[in-house]
């Protein structure tokens, strides 16, 4: 049994916070020495199910220690995660948005609370100076370390709405990745402004925080930040200019292989950075056979993940495997793990660009491998089997280039 | 087809005139024919057939397997519908008749579907009843009475707190009996009853057929391939052989040698019997006939 | 005289029982959740409703309680008491003990409608459980038609069409979701798995509530039929039961409450199969008392699962038909062995 120190990471980094991880058709649990083996495992819609609901029960297992319980305990059970106002914000205003899937929103002005149902809009809001009028998030959000001291509102998927509702938020911000359409009729039933954001290009990560800013009365801090953003793309952009693109396979999942398809903000992260996904796929995460993988060979693996050990293990194991070894990429060892930061479509995504692009282009970039990042603390809070890697930011070049 | 002899001639008995001239039962001309598929030709085809039952008779379907006889029962009972004929209880043809107030004049006595769920005697024989309520009813006292009525007539009150599936299958044949009483029929029907059991069940079932036609002047139909018991206890014989209704009448009058061997295709004996009844005997094993 | 007679006094003074056990759930379920009232709150503010002064009321409470769990423990109630009388009907209809609401399709019917949805629009509010219910008529209406023999509705051939038509909408979702990949589908997992938590307008409710007692109603009113229809068909037509009108109604009767329960909660499992089994232990097979209390008896189940749900590692929410996987199948467990005993 592995640590609870590498479950719990591999926890935090496999469920909801990661955009890429997190897609209904993928599965969460990214391990491939020790999954979670369910009777059904080549049931795909059963696992899927199963493993998004259990990645949820197991998520908190050992925190509670104990699953039924009788009646009595219930009683002591509920933990307030706030105080029940009697006032209600009086709203001044309202100003009539249309977020980003089209809807209209009316948000009131000025907004003083806010709640987020998504990590990337969490790290959006707390990159944008609004982090002190965050009032709630979710379990999964832990970018900047602030955040996890928010109160949580339970996943992104299932979030409590009566959590949500008791803390009175103006604005709750939703994406139309991560969060469900149920959930957001139901929050608006209740008479909450819910305002959604949809990224799906790198420029739509940036005006989408702009505009974020600008809704919620930061928008100077908004253009300012957008600006020094474009300003580092620019740079990475000037650095590659001219460059071939390297032909990459991002790696969401190895078994069954998923990667990133056309149209996600990804596939558009990963051409910033001078790489070109050998897969052209209009799905947003196409699952694909080895066969093809191989037949294509492209010359570097891309890992988004934290765990160090994890991921170096991982990668140790594919060289054994028959299937993988006929990849030059596995034989001469050319993998780049990067920071989670390339899959969250917020401001760090700009940082995972840069390190993508360091990793594949070191000379014009004047370093080579590991380069700074912020080391991950292992997540204790989720402990349970099975789970995949994570944080970890080092870039890991393996080889030749 | 032999002629259909009349009901109202004095046959030899313990007793004098069994049952009234009131004809209860009238099959007339009864036929029917199956298939597969509609279009298809007829599987299996009983040709028409004639007879009548009045109270306190008991009546004995005879033949061998594949004869017709239960095809001929389920008409009688109303289940399915003559291709030509009729069949009357009273005066009303048993098919057009609801299934309601079929079931408060025919009682059907027939080899049972498995129980799903456990069910005490007691309940089951009170399911007898349910034709006589309506729906979204609860059993009345009489109700009560009449199935523990029910259960005594056929010896079975000690059973009445046992499991169904519990007790055994000569005590579940009763309890099925009992049932078929608590309805409150005038007519009982039962297809070979005395299937699975032992000689000394068999003749306890049909003495107490034939208690209850005498006493309480049911009127008792049952089909049956046991010549002997047939002849012993039943007052009168539909001889049935591949469909066709070869003679109806008297034992006497049906257990003719030839007439017998050809149906059953055994070599046989015929003798008669204390009052009048005849008595067959199985001659050996079959040889070149 | 046989040991129970079933009497109406019987009959109601059982209901009063659950229901007293089902009050008892419920205002522990409003006490409990993200925000906590005390029972003294609850009580006060109960009071000041009933009294007129509702304007004493705080906004919060207001909100909470009336626009929130209220509401989700009356739709957990429905939700229960529907699935739960479904299956006892059609376990009586299948003439099988292991036959649950889902087993003739009707989910996989609704889950396909609600995802053909998803697709389709997924900004339109309430499209989900209106397309839902959909898709649970048409599968309703098609394994109608393949589970006829000579015209009349015959339970293995049901029981087989209703599989087979199971089967065949579960592989066209798997399809969808593999191949299409969308994100709209995202969080249909928790539908299926079944989930409480959307919050439904009111008509919307009271449109369950009416359809909840329509349909159970009709199944109520076979309720004898049914008992006699246990013993075997042919014999169930000779003892007077009209069986094709009965497995008609109950056929119509217990799909309709399965569609509904399923379109606003999703497939929640367990529910339908074994609270018939737990009432049928402790009240007896007959139908006309087991309909009832199984209705009670669910809403009672599907109330402290979905409590247990929202509190127990709060504000995490874990799906209801877990709970109810893992809360009754030990109850299960330990009234089958003292049965046995």
């Amino acid at each position: 049994m592995p640590s609870h120190a590498a479950y719990s990471s591999q926890l935090a980094n496999m469920t909801l916070k990661r955009h890429s991880l997190f897609h209904g058709a993928t599965l969460f649990i990214k391990d491939t020495s020790r999954r979670i083996h369910l009777a059904l495992t080549h049931a795909f819609l059963v696992r899927w199910m199963v493993t998004l609901a259990i990645g949820d029960v197991l998520f908190v297992g050992l925190r509670t220690g104990s699953v039924m319980i009788a009646p009595l305990l219930l009683c002591g059970v509920a933990r307030p995660q706030a105080m029940p106002r009697d006032d209600l914000t009086a709203s001044t205003s309202r100003i009539e948005v249309k977020d980003e899937t089209g809807r209209t929103v009316q948000i009131p002005q000025p907004v003083r609370r806010i709640v987020s149902l998504a990590p990337s809009v969490t790290e959006t809001l707390f990159a944008l100076g609004a982090g002190d009028r965050l009032v709630g998030d979710t379990d999964f959000c832990d970018y900047p370390p602030e955040a996890r001291r928010k109160v949580h509102i339970g996943g992104p998927v299932n979030p409590n709405i009566e959590a949500i509702a008791a803390l009175h938020p103006d604005l709750v911000v939703v994406t139309r990745e991560i969060n469900r359409p149920d959930s957001v009729h139901s929050l608006e039933h209740l008479g909450m402004a819910v305002y959604a954001t949809d990224p799906q290009t790198v420029e739509q990560v940036l005006t989408s925080t702009e505009r974020l800013g600008q809704l919620l009365g930061a928008a100077d801090a908004g253009r300012l930040l957008v600006a020094k953003l474009r300003m580092r793309l620019d740079e990475v952009e000037r650095r590659l200019a001219g460059l071939p693109a390297k032909n990459v396979l991002m790696v969401v999942w190895l078994d069954p292989v998923i990667t990133v398809g056309r149209n996600t903000f990804l596939d558009d992260a990963l051409r910033r950075a001078g790489a070109r996904s050998v897969i052209d796929s209009p799905q947003s995460w196409p699952t694909i056979d080895l066969e093809q993988v191989v037949r294509l060979q492209p010359d570097y693996l891309i890992i988004s993940n934290d765990n160090v050990k994890q991921v170096q293990r991982e990668l140790a194991e594919l060289q054994q495997r028959p299937g993988w070894r006929r990849l030059g990429a596995v034989r001469s060892r050319r993998f780049v793990v990067l920071s989670e930061a390339i899959s969250h479509p917020s401001p760090r995504l700009v940082d995972g660009i840069e390190q993508l692009a360091r990793a594949l282009y070191p000379s014009e970039f004047g370093t080579h491998a590991a380069f700074v990042g912020e080391p991950r603390r292992n997540r204790w809070k989720f402990a349970i089997a099975g789970i995949p890697q994570p944080l970890f930011s080092f870039t890991q070049t393996g080889g030749c280039p | 087809m032999s002629g259909t002899e009349s009901i109202t001639e004095a046959r030899p008995g313990p007793s004098a005139q069994r049952h009234s001239s009131h004809v209860r039962l009238n099959v007339e001309q009864a036929s029917y024919a199956y298939s597969a598929r509609k279009q298809a030709a007829p599987l299996f085809t009983l040709e028409a057939t004639t007879f009548q039952a009045g109270e306190r008779e008991f009546v004995a379907i005879l033949g061998p397997n594949a004869s017709g006889k239960s095809t001929l029962l389920r008409l009688i009972a109303g289940a399915i519908a003559p291709l030509s004929g009729r069949i009357e209880l009273d005066g009303f043809e048993t098919y057009h008749l609801d299934a309601r107030t079929r079931a408060q004049r025919i009682a059907l006595v027939q080899q049972e579907s498995p129980l799903i769920f456990p069910i005490l005697a007691g309940d089951f024989v009170l399911q007898g009843r349910h034709p006589h309520g309506r729906s979204l009813w609860f059993e009345k006292d009489e109700d009560f009475a009449i199935a523990e009525k029910a259960l005594a007539q056929v010896g079975a009150e000690h059973l009445r707190d046992r499991w169904m599936h519990e007790i055994s299958g000569g005590e579940k044949q009763r309890v099925v009996l009992a049932r078929a009483l608590a309805q409150q029929p005038l007519v009982l029907l039962l297809d070979e009853p005395t299937l699975h059991l032992d000689i000394r069940a068999q003749i306890d079932l049909l003495c107490r057929l034939r208690h209850l036609a005498d006493e309480h002047r049911y009127t008792v139909i049952e089909v049956t391939h046991d010549l002997g018991l047939a002849a012993e206890f039943a007052d009168q014989i539909v001889l049935l052989h591949r469909g066709k209704c070869l003679r109806v009448g008297t034992p006497a009058a049906v257990y003719q040698r030839e007439l017998l061997e050809q149906v059953f295709e055994v070599p046989l004996g015929i003798e008669a019997g204390p009052a009048g009844r005849p008595r067959v005997i199985v001659q050996g094993r079959r040889e070149e006939m | 005289m046989p040991v129970k007679r079933l009497t109406l006094r019987r009959v109601l003074w059982s209901c009063a029982l659950l229901a007293t056990v089902l009050l008892g759930i419920v205002a522990l379920a409003l006490r409990l959740g993200a925000v906590p009232f005390s029972f003294g709150d609850l009580g006060q503010n109960l009071w000041w409703f009933v009294s007129g002064q509702s304007e004493k009321v705080s906004t919060d409470f207001r909100l909470i309680m009336v626009d929130i769990r209220l509401p989700r423990i009356l739709l957990g109630i429905v939700v229960g008491a529907a699935l739960s009388v479904a299956g006892a009907g059609f376990q009586a209809l299948l003439r099988n003990p292991l036959a649950d609401p889902y087993v003739l399709g009707v989910s996989s019917g609704a889950a396909l409608g609600a995802i053909l949805a998803l697709l389709a629009a997924p900004a339109v509010p309430l499209i989900t459980p209106a397309a839902a219910f959909l898709g649970a008529a048409a599968t309703i209406a098609a394994v109608y038609f393949l589970g006829r023999r000579q015209g009349q509705l015959d339970s293995s051939t049901l029981l087989l069409a209703g599989i087979v038509t199971a089967s065949f909408l579960t592989a066209m979702i798997m399809f969808l979701m593999t191949s299409l990949a969308s994100r709209d589908l995202r969080g249909i997992s928790f539908w299926l798995m079944g989930d409480l938590s959307a919050s439904l307008p009111r008509g919307l409710l009271w449109i369950l509530i009416t359809g909840f007692f329509a349909a159970a109603g009709a199944i109520l009113t076979t309720a004898s039929d049914l008992n006699v229809l246990l013993a075997g068909e042919r014999e169930a037509m000779h003892l007077g039961v009209n069986v094709t009108r009965v497995k008609l109604v109950v056929y119509i009767s217990a799909s309709v409450l399965t569609g509904l329960a399923v379109s606003v909660s999703g497939a929640i499992g367990y529910v339908g199969l074994l609270v018939p089994h737990v009432m049928r232990m402790l009240f007896g097979s007959d139908y006309r008392l087991l309909i009832p209390t199984s209705a009670l008896g669910g809403a009672i189940a599907i109330v402290l699962a979905d409590t247990l749900a929202r509190t127990l590692i709060a504000p995490t929410q874990l799906p209801v038909g877990a709970m109810t996987a893992m809360a009754g199948a030990p109850v299960f467990i330990y009234l089958l062995r003292r049965r046995l005993a």
